[in-house]
């Protein structure tokens, strides 16, 4: 009576495995799109970053964060790109591909390290077991977690460099080897100058280790080396803001971004921002003959929509427009961070700093080298005039880093940088400064009830209370 | 050459002369009336010797005449309910006495006696413990009926649909929160006006014959055939009915739209102050001059604005059926017609169905039979529904409260551009229903073919072969300039999706003596079920207008998808009688299903059940208890699960340039799954009082399922948002009370009637699995709808106020109510109890008839009320809105006193997410249908050359009596599926209908 139910039930529409070569492009166009979309990045991690501030439905703005939202971010980033990159891992483990391994290694700590940089503990050690079993994986501290990234990112340099297999099906670097060594460097580097106030002896030797020997640990060393996905602008992959501004005008620039653009007469203004079409008689900063008017974050009322300035076209209006996951400029403002503590990473502070900007630069398509020195020479930018160091390479990691609100929302929590970045007006949580983390999701307290609440011990209202890690304040 | 023969009708119990009795001379059309006294006289022809004597409400009697010239006859009351023969599992006729479980019969002019077009609505409140929930008020849209709570975490907890032995699918869309369409639920095809009887077989002690999908119940319809038709007869049924919005949201009229008490347009885009925003926290609606949408004009209430969009919906049902046969062959064809325009405008649904229904005698032992129908059901445009800008109550619900409706109808300006009030938000809501189409057309075609041959009087062999298969087309396009998709879009899909069933049944009936009777069956069944897909979806249009993937601007998405699951069954059944008072049954059953892992797929599962006419056996004769039944059963179910759970897979994503890029699923598949197993025990009486005036029945029945196969959602940390397992332990247990009688009947014909129908119902999630605290049903903005242990099915599980040891609310530092971070369970959607009362009334010919409906309990989370709030359009948030409000609460957790002065907008809007502001009590009382009859006297009739001809009046949903919920109706839900429930967010308000029915009989 069961004859040829075994054949009936076999799916016939979807395979029960492929090469790893079909999924690494999976799980690059998934997490890049999540991690710098409009979502996650425009309307959370960037907004709280205070690069963007919202005009219409202000809510995520004024830190009225949407459940539903977090908690897909959350599933979707484990079940989605990191569980396929596990398999990518497994994959080149079994048939000895080391490049694909290393490739795989070093995509997965860069999904983590994000993870964690906007919630400090999440489950890591025991995550991605369910096939075995481990559906309650327990939350670890995020120290452990990222003394694990660096050995992995470690071992990935060590297999890329190994020389055997190949890298296919890579829509980063088109399956060039040194390209990710790059990577997984500059990445290292991105954790450990995180790391710099709270432990600060490691973050030290495992940069200057990095620094110190460039043919073993390769860094980016122009922007032709930047982690990014370009876009092919044609649907459904098109660049994720620029898709959302066809519905949507909901984001605009911040004030806080503008005003100090403004006061440093950056150029970047103009590629960020487009001049308000109808400003408000003295509001704003002028650059160029035009106005560009910041939103104040979290506002109690909306604006007049015209006279805001909204991101600016490349960003937000060009369908191919790459989202830069990691650049040369922010290795520059890493090296300078760790120059200026006195760490020997074979560059001046100063040499890094002006680097970086100029990578930045360059990076906006600001091509005026005259105008670049000026603005390198002005007494607001001047590595040298800077009674603050670290308040200066901040402030222009944090304008460099336009684009990646996880960094730059991790930054302005870690340096306390630019101070600009205040309490949103109408903050839902009057007087608690700003957010501290992401919330949890909430879809946790049903289906990871147990490990969830002993990860929130000390967390407030949602955002607030205890720090992350790396946030020694 | 005739004979007049002459005589009485009397009624059995009360002895008194019976008017307005049908008398008919058996094999013609010749026929007369009972005049007041109950007497006729009646020409017989030569060769006629059966007179057939009708009246409603009382059994058909036939008497031969053999020579007399008198024949009085006594007729006995037949309340459908207590009719001695009814069909069961199978369609095996059974004495109802015999039966050791719960089974109601609805008779087919009852299901069609308000003309309802969906067989799931007509039966609300007509049996004990059936629930139904009708998702909204759009034409066409889905009904979802449970009975006896719900046994599954998953699937639709729905019964099983039979009509005439064929199993008949009866799918829904998956919910759809947050955006979609409801193209109904595929039962909704059957035709009202061709069913015979319907019998439920509410639980799986009466069920457990069909197998795996009887757990939740059965509903068992026979259609009408020419079985005792008496030559050729004709019937003609025309209805219309016209519908309106039963209940609007009560909205605040002393408001405009904007934002702080600002507005000022310029270009309804947020070019002006506020002029971009849809909500109503603007200006105070003073008459004042002021720019707006169309130009200047006063700044003013519009208090009907949403009521004048909705139209007078009409439906027109016409049924025309015609019966012959002889003693031989006898045949019934039925045609019949429904179209519907719905309260949403430019919204229609038609329906064309065909069936044929014949019998014929081969030979003295040999019978066939076949019924075949065919259904088209078409739309040219449904309305969208859930939190999407494709649902036009959304922007009722995000609105300017100012804005005349009136000025939209005309949605495109002179140059072809779209005219609107907001056009940052929304699409002009004319626009959206004359241009942004969602049709569908289902073309479908169920019944089956029997043979059946009798080897000698007591053993018989059926077999029978039938399906049910449909083609359906389903599109949506949206139009270029749609705010969501301004390059326009389109997506549509064909989808293939048939049942087909082989039978063969044994079947043999013996009395071995005086005293006792022995009845036994042994059949076998394969089921194949096949669903097919494929669909497409395009992003942008190249030229406006063209629905066409050679349209495409971009890459279109096509996708496929099949599916196949085939159930093969044994089984058999044992009756024994003991003096036709006490019976016993046995069934077995063994299911080998092809979508359980190899070693597990065969399961089996007995029942037994048994019954005692204790009246007959203790030999009770009186005139208050005239009939006593005790019934018990045990039965179990097993259960298989749906195709390609035990592997996991990869999906395809679009591909990357030309680059393939697949992900593994997010669901776990499990490679040793168990069948799952309902267990069942039910035990009941069935009593008479009276002489059967009065009557009760009455079920308790307590029932568990274990090793569920779901999909349990498990955290994305694992690698997997869901995992498919055996899980937990659900129980059911309740009551089920029927009581009803004829507390007048007067000897010059009037007749009441009364049934009450009641139902209480516990369902209990028992446990889940090692480690998981809840199931997750479903989860909106939030929200999710859970099985947790210990708690009963379906807690809303959510955000509540942050509160103090004493429980007062505590405020922020503006005032505002905070949130607890600890998510609580916040109310349940399973009602307390259920009920129903119809009475009804007959004198002469008239008939009236109403229904109330009621439902105790079952909270909704109205996201209406959430998100009306916010936008200060809902009639409570006029308060405050120029004082401000002091939530009563306190600030802190050493409770000091709240002082603090929040501007009403503030307040409001802070509500959002705080899922207990907006949990509601879904109990309500309905008047869901009044009908008044009038059956035209016989003798008018007869010069007509008709055989019968009635008129009636009949209202559906005429009243909401009683709710605690503002806004919306309480029986509302997202979808027919479990995840939909609990939940309600701008659904197409339910409907009032009314209107006329004509019948008339050749």
């Amino acid at each position: 009576c069961d004859k040829d139910f075994e054949e009936i039930n076999v799916n016939p529409n979807a395979p029960a495995d492929v090469p790893a070569v079909v999924i690494l492009p999976a799980a690059q166009q998934s997490a890049v799109s999540r991690l710098f979309g409009a979502s996650l990045n425009l309307t959370y991690a960037e907004t709280w970053a205070q690069h963007i501030a919202k005009i219409q439905y202000i809510d995520e703005d004024r830190y009225e964060f949407r459940p539903d939202a977090i908690a897909i971010h959350w599933d979707s980033l484990y079940s989605g790109p990191l569980y396929d990159t596990q398999l990518i891992i497994q994959k080149a483990e079994e048939s000895g591909n080391q490049a694909m391994e290393g490739t795989g290694r070093t995509f997965r700590a860069l999904i983590y390290q994000n993870m964690t940089d906007l919630w400090g503990d999440i489950p890591y050690f025991e995550a991605l077991q369910g096939a075995e079993g481990n559906m309650t994986p327990v939350y670890d501290e995020q120290e452990a977690i990222y003394m694990d990234l660096l050995q992995e990112l470690e071992t990935a340099n060590t297999l890329l460099a190994a020389g055997t297999g190949t890298i296919e099906g890579d829509l980063m670097y088109g399956g060039d080897i040194m390209q990710w060594r790059r990577f997984a460097n500059s990445l290292r580097l991105r954790l450990l100058i995180h790391m710099a106030d709270v432990a600060p002896a490691i973050a030290k030797e495992g940069i200057e280790m990095i620094t110190g020997d460039p043919d073993m640990y390769p860094i980016f060393e122009s922007n032709d080396d930047n982690a990014e996905l370009a876009f092919l602008g044609a649907q459904p992959y098109r660049n994720p803001w620029f898709e959302n501004a066809v519905t949507r005008d909901d984001h605009a620039v911040s004030q806080t971004l503008v005003q100090l653009l403004g006061a440093k007469n950056d150029p970047r203004l103009t590629v960020y921002a487009k001049p308000a079409a109808e400003p408000v008689a003295g509001a704003g900063v002028k650059f160029g003959g035009k106005t560009y008017v910041g939103q104040p974050n979290g506002a109690l009322v909306q604006p007049s929509l015209p006279t805001v300035s909204r991101i600016g076209d490349l960003y937000r209006g060009t369908e191919t427009q790459p989202m830069y996951v990691m650049t040369y400029s922010e290795v520059m403002f890493i090296l300078a961070e760790a120059a200026a503590r006195g760490w020997d990473v074979g560059i001046t502070a100063a040499e890094a700093y002006n680097e970086g900007i100029i990578a930045s630069m360059s990076l906006n398509r600001i091509t005026d080298d005259a105008a670049i020195l000026a603005y390198l020479a002005q007494p607001s930018v001047a590595y040298e005039l800077q009674a603050n160091k670290m308040e200066a390479i901040s402030e222009q990691k944090w304008l460099a880093l336009f684009g990646n609100g996880i960094e730059a929302f991790t930054e302005v929590r870690r340096t306390g940088y630019p101070d600009e970045v205040v309490e949103p007006e109408a903050s839902a949580y009057p007087g608690r400064g700003v957010a501290l983390r992401f919330p949890y999701s909430i879809q946790e307290q049903s289906t990871n009830r147990a490990n969830v609440t002993a990860a929130s011990t000390g967390i407030t209202d949602f955002l607030f209370g205890e720090r992350l890690w790396w946030d020694v304040d | 050459q005739t004979r007049a023969v002459s005589g009485q009708v009397i009624d059995a119990n009360t002895n008194l002369p019976l008017p307005g009795v049908t008398v008919l001379v058996k094999g013609t059309t010749i026929g007369t009336a009972t005049g007041a006294d109950g007497t006729y006289v009646v020409n017989v022809p030569e060769g006629s010797n059966t007179l057939i004597y009708r009246f409603i409400g009382y059994k058909n009697v036939e008497r031969p005449i053999n020579g007399a010239n008198a024949v009085d006859v006594r007729l006995v009351v037949d309340a459908e309910q207590l009719s001695e023969v009814v069909v069961t599992a199978l369609g095996i006729e059974r004495e109802k006495k015999a039966l050791g479980y719960a089974i109601q019969e609805v008779a087919g002019e009852r299901v069609n006696q308000a003309r309802e077009t969906n067989v799931v609505n007509a039966l609300s409140g007509k049996v004990a413990g059936v629930q139904i929930v009708n998702s909204s008020g759009a034409v066409g849209s889905s009904a979802r009926i449970t009975l006896r709570g719900n046994n599954s975490l998953t699937g639709d907890n729905q019964p099983l649909f039979v009509v005439d032995g064929i199993p008949i699918n009866n799918s829904t869309n998956t919910n759809a929160g947050y955006g979609g369409v409801d193209y109904g639920n595929a039962a909704a095809d059957i035709n009202p006006n061709d069913i015979a009887s319907i019998s439920v077989l509410k639980g799986a002690n009466a069920a457990a014959l069909y197998g795996s999908r009887a757990a939740n119940g059965v509903i068992l319809i026979t259609t009408k055939s020419g079985r005792n038709a008496q030559g050729l007869g004709v019937t003609l049924d025309h209805s219309t009915t016209w519908e309106s919005p039963l209940i609007l949201p009560d909205y605040q009229d002393e408001y405009g739209q904007g934002y702080n008490g600002l507005f000022e347009y310029v270009d309804g885009a947020g070019g002006g102050v506020m002029d971009g925003v849809d909500e109503s926290w603007g200006p105070r609606l003073d008459g004042a001059p002021r720019e707006q949408f169309f130009g200047v004009g006063p700044w003013s209430a519009n208090p009907n604005n949403v009521r004048d969009f909705f139209q007078t919906g009409r439906t027109n049902n016409t049924n025309v059926a015609i019966t012959g046969g002889t003693e031989k062959a006898n045949a019934r064809l039925s045609l019949g017609y429904i179209d519907q325009e719905g309260i949403v405008p430019n919204t229609d649904l038609t329906r064309y169905s065909a069936s044929l229904n014949a019998n014929m005698a081969l030979s003295s032992k040999l019978s066939a039979a076949a019924s075949f129908n065919y259904i088209q059901n078409k739309s040219d445009n449904r309305p969208s529904n859930g939190y999407s800008g494709d649902n036009i109550m959304q922007q009722f619900v995000w609105f300017g409260r100012q804005v005349d409706i009136n000025r939209l109808r005309d949605y495109r300006n002179e140059d072809g551009t779209l005219f609107n009030w907001n056009y940052n938000y929304h699409n002009n809501p004319y626009f959206v229903l004359y241009d942004n189409l969602n049709g569908n057309q289902r073309d479908r075609l169920f019944g089956n073919v029997s043979l059946k041959y009798n080897f000698t009087d007591w053993l018989n062999l059926m077999v029978r072969g039938g399906g049910d298969m449909f083609a359906e087309n389903r599109k949506r396009v949206w139009a270029t300039g749609t705010i969501d998709y301004p390059q326009g879009r389109f997506y549509e899909s064909e989808r293939f999706v048939s049942e087909t069933n082989f039978d063969f049944l044994f079947a043999a009936e013996r009395d071995l003596s005086e005293e006792i009777s022995i009845g036994a069956t042994f059949g076998g069944n394969t089921r194949r079920n096949n669903f097919r897909m494929n669909d497409v979806l395009v992003r942008a249009l190249a030229v406006p207008g063209i629905y066409n993937v050679s349209n495409a601007q971009g890459n279109p998405s096509p996708s496929n998808f099949r599916s196949e699951r085939v159930v093969n069954s044994l089984y058999g059944t044992a009756t024994i009688g003991f003096r036709d008072y006490l019976f016993l049954d046995l069934t077995a059953r063994n299911d080998w299903a092809s979508t359980l892992p190899i070693a597990n797929n065969s399961f089996f599962y007995p029942s037994v059940s048994t019954s005692l006419v204790f009246t007959d056996a203790f030999g009770i004769e009186s005139d208050v208890l005239s009939y006593g039944k005790l019934r018990a059963s045990w039965a179990q179910v097993g259960n298989d699960t749906d195709p390609y759970r035990t592997v996991g897979t990869f999906f395809s994503n679009d591909p990357w340039d030309g680059i393939p890029n697949l992900s593994y699923t997010s669901t776990l598949a499990n490679a040793n799954l168990q069948p799952e197993q309902t267990t069942s025990i039910e035990v009941g009486t069935d009593l008479r009082f009276f002489l059967d005036r009065a009557y009760v029945d009455f079920t308790y029945y307590k029932k568990k399922t274990v090793d569920q196969i779901v999909p349990i959602s498990t955290s994305g940390a694992s690698g997997f948002n869901s995992q498919i397992v055996n899980v937990g332990e659900i129980g059911n247990e309740g009551i089920e009370l029927q009581v009803g009688g004829t507390p007048i009947q007067t000897a010059d014909g009037f007749n009441w009637e009364v049934i009450v129908n009641f139902a209480k119902n516990r369902n209990e999630v028992v446990e889940l699995t090692e480690g998981l605290d809840a199931y997750q049903l479903g989860t909106y903005w939030g929200l999710s709808l859970e099985a947790r242990p210990g708690e009963t099915f379906g807690v809303l599980y959510g955000t509540g106020y942050l509160r103090d040891d004493d429980g007062n609310i505590v405020v922020d530092a503006v005032g505002r109510p905070r949130k607890d971070p600890v998510r609580r369970v916040l109310g349940d959607i399973l009602p307390d109890w259920t009920g129903g009362i119809r009475n009804t009334f007959s004198y002469k010919g008239f008939n009236l008839s109403a229904l109330l409906d009621m439902r105790k309990g079952g909270d909704i989370f109205s996201v209406t009320h959430m998100f009306g709030l916010y936008a200060g359009v809902l009639e409570e948030t006029l308060q405050g809105r120029e004082d401000g409000i002091v939530v009563p609460g306190v600030k802190d957790m050493e409770g000091t006193v709240n002082d603090i002065n929040v501007p009403s907008q503030r307040y409001f809007q802070s509500l959002y997410g705080t899922h207990e502001a907006h949990i509601f009590d879904g109990s309500f009382v309905k008047l869901r249908e009044v009908t008044l009859g009038y059956e035209i006297p016989q003798a008018l009739v007869s010069k007509a050359k008709l055989r019968g001809a009635s008129i009636s009046f009949i209202g559906r949903n005429l009243l909401l009596l009683h709710s605690n919920i503002p806004h919306i109706d309480p029986e509302t839900a997202f979808g027919a599926d479990i995840a939909s429930q609990g939940f309600e967010f701008g659904a197409l308000p339910s409907t009032r209908s009314y209107g006329v029915n004509l019948r008339l009989t050749f």
